[in-house]
């Protein structure tokens, strides 16, 4: 079973199930993967081929008829420009914003741990409670935000967040851009956490040294922190957009992919395709693009970490 | 280092253990101050199981009519589906508690009910209609899409046996017939009946000196002119006006405006759309007109518009398209707004044609029952004219039921006139349609999508043509 | 120079918390409108503009919302889901990374990796327009299993990586391998050796996997009908009326709160080990 010589893997004496414990060991988790992810996944890529609806008995083989229909769509190309920006932008909002804390919470002083804490709850706030929320924050007349704009002074009429239809570079909406500050706001205590963690690991001498250098923090940022903690930045930051490009939660529950379509994302589409209008052949092309529009960080992703492996 | 791990182990579960107990807490006192809050004392829906809880007989409801006789069904249990209304779902379960003891008690027949978001209802129905999960009686819509989805072994069941047993089809109103019957088979018994009023602030009508309803749309915009206010760059900072969409969904609105026009939707055999017409050209035309012409309606495409929180806020002094249980969801969550509302039939284009749209709904009965006469009979009883007055009253709905409707709970009562009155003046809502759920799908189906393209300013003719031929490409 | 350089220290100080206070007005907008529309009269909460704080306390809506939706059901629905799920994808990562970590060179094992790191990618969508019949031809909607099985395997993949990476960097081959010249057999090896001195990087796994079950929408609101099994994550839906609208926004605002509250405070606590677990090693992925 072992391909070299090399290295002293444990394990080689013993009877038959010692022997082949490490590989019972992958078991259940492979099992179940294959049953549950790949196995439907690979369905679903087949479905993509077939005329498939839940209204129609006959599911007859139409080829590449179904992609061939979405890309004939102008809505998809927006849907696709939606959300490799919503993927992107947020991320780099959320990478900046994570790091910013991040660097603050590993300093010594007072209240870290509590700050911490606080800088968490997104996180565990189930999506519906956070969109619900967000849509009142974001609403014209019974927002808070208004409220204290108006009392401020800065504006004569309260803003409308999610109303304009009005596009920018053919897809950009105030809408959308607002989604992406909801976004921010729930993904970044993830990177947060996977930053602090970094940096933990960084030793302090590092920055001693460079302090006696005369190196100031914004070198000692770049020249220190981001070069130790790399792997850790690469890996959050790819997970982190298939992640965003897969993200479904926050456009169906705030706008539903509202005010005509300028806020809707991939996943919001394939969704409404399948279970609004259950065409699952139709809905089944639409998630085999959206994965291949994700293949780029994604192939980015699994290729450096079997290259770290070896 | 090693107790320090096991200290956090324990913590863990220490903190895991407190919740749970934290739970049970509060969930207690949620009880009792259900109890003191009084308003639905008798529901006691702060315990999870939905058996056993008892329900006081103090409304006027269903008496138990059947003796100590034979029980034929005993120990069958059904499941009943039912998607949720009313203000207060507290009260729905409650009513469904005391219906279906009742009904227990008269037959032996358990039901199981279970209360379906709106969210997912219709995914739902298309499951259980296409050989997903099925209950054996369900609430339903879309019929007739329902009805052709269903196979040989699943979907819904032909039951004109019980619309016989239950009177004919004059039991119920006509929109009743137009949503459960297809082809002269009934795939339902209709209960539940929606229709669209006129919601208005009677302040707000007196601090403008205006002493009626308005009764036809010229005299909607005057009226809706007068109470509308703006700022100096023309902003509407209170409008008269306000369409019934949520979240940009103006289709509804819309069917009530091309009736008011005296337009349809389809031709009589249900073949082809007939709103690339005058009237429904005239009607869309007035849906954008009053936001973008008169200036006394907000756009409502932004999703966190929603016309019924804008009127309790005092936003706007009239909303088209009210529906029945809207006075409640008022009072509760705004009670300062106790007092001012009232409703009116909608006006119409001349004032001569019909008032509105009209929605009816079904139970219905799954083919995939192992006990299809338990079913019925539990469809008689819950379709019964007593379980409907009670559930309507319950639920703040209206009814199909032609004497459910005559009772003076509906019409003697100042709010729900206006819906009796427009019941008896209204066309039918939802398109007996195969893909009339694909056709209405909100946000994006071609209807809704076209209302709100032409809110968003696009041109009306090319609007109806896109619609129309993505209509054509669904099929129907 | 003292001076200045104590003055330089109280305004780097007066930054570091200024720039947290910013951050933290962000974070608690939401919670903190959350609790004053929870809290005010309700004859306050549908004034527009909207007022920024309650003219007085009411609390009657904590014990109104309980009669508005069956609460504790979903809550005991999430906690049973999010515990059993956070048990077994534990369970399974943690055998599974540990076989990756210790064994990379054989093929099973490589496989494996690649197959965990190829999962990742898949959109959850995807999966589940055929899953719903898997499972309902197993007769698995509307019970717990069809839930757990699928949130078990969408957390896998990133818990196996997580629990490989804290294998790989925390935990020194050497003790194993002493112990298995000790005639330890591989499986002891695993679970008296090894497995007791990586809790802290199974505490972070396990909270991985407890917030993807808890917080997981899409999957449950198809799965499941009626309210007996719904988690909290989908059971605020219900204030949704037929066409879309939410009148009952305090209501629903209270709900929040009671189900933020729990996750919050227990993972309020955990952060510590939740961050440890992961600098010591879970973080390489």
């Amino acid at each position: 079973m072992e391909r070299s010589g090399k290295g002293k893997d444990v394990g080689r004496e013993g009877g038959f199930w010692d022997r082949h414990t490490p590989f019972i060991m992958l078991l259940p988790a492979v099992l179940a993967v294959m049953i549950v992810s790949v196995y439907p996944t690979l369905r679903t890529v087949g479905m993509s081929f077939f005329d498939k609806s839940l209204l129609s008995r006959k599911e007859p083989f139409i080829g590449l008829a179904n992609y061939a229909e979405a890309f004939g769509k102008t809505e998809l190309w927006l849907y696709i420009c939606n959300t490799l920006f919503f993927a992107i932008v947020s991320l780099i909002l959320g990478v900046a914003l994570a790091m910013y804390v991040a660097v603050k919470l590993i300093k010594p002083l007072p209240g870290k741990g509590f700050f911490r804490a606080m800088f968490l709850t997104p996180w565990v706030t189930p999506p519906l409670v956070a969109s619900f929320t967000w849509r009142i924050l974001f609403s014209e007349n019974f927002s808070p935000i208004n409220s204290i704009l108006l009392r401020l002074g800065w504006i004569k009429t309260p803003i409308s967040f999610l109303n304009s239809t009005d596009v920018f570079l053919g897809f950009l909406s105030v809408p959308l851009l607002m989604l992406v500050i909801i976004n921010v706001w729930s993904i970044f205590p993830f990177l947060m956490v996977m930053f602090i963690a970094g940096l933990q690991t960084v030793p302090a001498e590092l920055y001693e040294a460079a302090t006696m250098d005369g190196a100031g923090k914004i070198k000692q940022f770049w020249k220190i922190t981001v070069p130790c903690i790399r792997p850790v930045i690469a890996v959050s930051i790819l997970l982190e957009l298939i992640w965003q490009f897969n993200n479904f939660n926050i456009s169906y529950m705030v706008t539903s992919g509202g005010p005509l379509g300028r806020t809707k994302l991939l996943a919001v589409e394939v969704y409404q395709q399948a279970f609004t209008n259950f065409r699952y052949g139709y809905a089944s092309a639409v998630s085999v693009i959206m994965m291949l529009v994700a293949a780029i960080p994604a192939v980015l992703y699994v290729r450096s970490s079997v290259k770290e492996l070896q | 280092m090693k107790h320090k791990k096991l200290v956090a182990w324990g913590m863990a579960v220490a903190l895991a253990a407190s919740l749970l107990s934290g739970c049970g807490k509060s969930d207690g006192s949620g009880s009792a101050a259900n109890t003191n809050a009084g308003q639905s004392a008798d529901a006691d829906t702060g315990s999870q199981d939905s058996t056993g809880t008892e329900a006081d007989a103090g409304t006027n409801s269903a008496e138990d009519t059947a003796g100590e006789g034979e029980k034929p069904y005993d120990g069958v249990e059904l499941t009943f589906w039912m998607q949720s209304y009313g203000s207060d779902p507290s009260i729905q379960r409650a009513a469904l508690d005391k219906v279906t003891a009742d009904f227990k008690e008269k037959t032996g027949i358990t039901v199981n009910y279970a209360i379906n978001d709106w969210s997912s209802a219709n995914q739902k129905l298309t499951l259980a209609c296409t050989g997903g999960e099925a209950p054996d009686v369900g609430d339903i819509f879309f019929t007739k899409s329902f009805a052709l989805m269903s196979s040989e072994d699943a979907g819904l069941m032909v039951i004109n046996d019980v619309i016989e047993d239950m009177g004919g089809e004059s039991t119920w109103l006509a929109a009743g017939k137009d949503e459960a019957c297809v082809d002269g088979d009934w795939y339902g018994v209709p209960w539940r009946f929606d229709t669209r009023v006129l919601l208005y602030n009677t302040e707000d009508f007196e601090n403008a000196g205006i002493t009626k309803a308005p009764e036809t749309w010229d005299e909607l915009i005057e009226v809706a002119q007068k109470l509308t206010e703006t700022d100096a760059n023309g902003n509407i900072t209170h409008a008269g006006l306000a369409w019934n969409s949520d979240m940009g969904r103006y289709d509804q609105a819309w069917f009530s405006m091309l009736a008011q026009c005296g337009g349809t939707m389809m031709n009589e055999d249900f073949t082809e759309f007939t709103f690339n017409s005058e009237a429904g050209k005239k009607s869309l035309q007035f849906l954008t007109d009053c936001i973008n012409k008169y200036n006394i309606c907000n756009n409502s495409l932004d999703a966190s518009y929603s016309a019924l929180t804008e009127f309790m806020g005092g936003n706007v002094s009239m909303i088209f398209g009210a529906t029945g249980e809207n006075k409640n969801d008022v009072i509760n969550a705004a009670p300062q707004m106790d007092g001012k509302v009232a409703s009116a039939p909608l006006p119409t284009a001349t004032g001569t044609e019909k008032n509105a749209i009209a929605f009816s709904a079904p139970i219905g009965i799954f083919k995939t029952t192992q006990n299809p006469e338990a079913a019925k009979e539990w469809v008689k009883y819950f379709c019964s004219e007593e379980v409907q007055l009670y559930m309507s009253q319950q639920l703040n709905i209206l009814n199909s039921n032609v004497k459910v409707m005559q009772d003076s709970y509906f019409t003697e009562d100042e709010w729900l006139k206006a819906f009796s009155e427009t019941a008896m003046n209204s066309q039918s809502g939802d398109m007996p349609l195969t893909t009339w759920s694909q056709l209405d799908a909100w946000p994006d189906g071609p209807i809704p999508n076209m209302c709100a393209k032409v809110v968003d300013g696009q041109d009306i003719d090319t609007a109806i043509a896109e619609c129309l031929e993505k209509m054509e490409a669904i099929g129907y | 120079m003292k001076k200045t350089k104590k003055i330089k220290k109280v305004i780097e100080i007066v930054k570091h918390y200024l720039g947290l206070l910013v951050v933290s007005i962000f974070v608690l907008l939401p919670y903190y409108w959350m609790i004053v529309t929870a809290v005010k009269p309700t004859e306050e909460v549908m004034i527009s503009p909207a007022t920024l704080l309650p003219s007085r306390i009411d609390l009657s809506n904590f014990g109104k919302v309980w009669n508005f939706l069956p609460l504790g059901t979903y809550m005991k629905n999430s906690l049973i889901v999010s515990a059993v799920v956070t048990i077994v994808s534990v369970v399974f990562a943690t055998l599974c990374g540990y076989s990756i970590s210790r064994f990379i060179r054989r093929r099973a094992q490589k496989g494996a990796l690649i197959l965990m790191l190829c999962t990742q990618l898949i959109p959850g969508i995807v999966t589940m327009i055929s899953l719903y019949f898997i499972m309902f031809n197993l007769k698995m909607n509307n019970t717990y299993q069809g839930l757990i099985i699928a949130y078990v395997v969408w957390a896998v993949p990133f818990c196996t990586l997580m629990i490989k990476g804290y294998f790989d960097a925390a935990i020194p081959k050497e003790i194993e391998e002493s112990a298995r010249v000790d005639g330890c057999s591989q499986f002891r090896t695993f679970f008296d050796i090894c497995l007791p001195i990586s809790i802290p990087g199974i505490i972070s796994t396990a909270i991985f996997a407890f917030i993807l079950a808890w917080n997981e929408y899409m999957w449950a609101s198809i799965l499941l009908s009626g309210d007996k099994l719904k988690p909290v994550s989908v059971g605020i839906y219900d204030f949704i009326g037929q066409y879309g609208a939410n009148t009952k926004m305090a209501l629903t605002m209270t709900a929040g709160i009671f189900i933020t509250l729990p996750a919050m405070i227990i993972f309020g606590f955990l952060q510590k080990y939740l961050i440890s677990g992961l600098a010591a090693g879970a973080v390489k992925g």
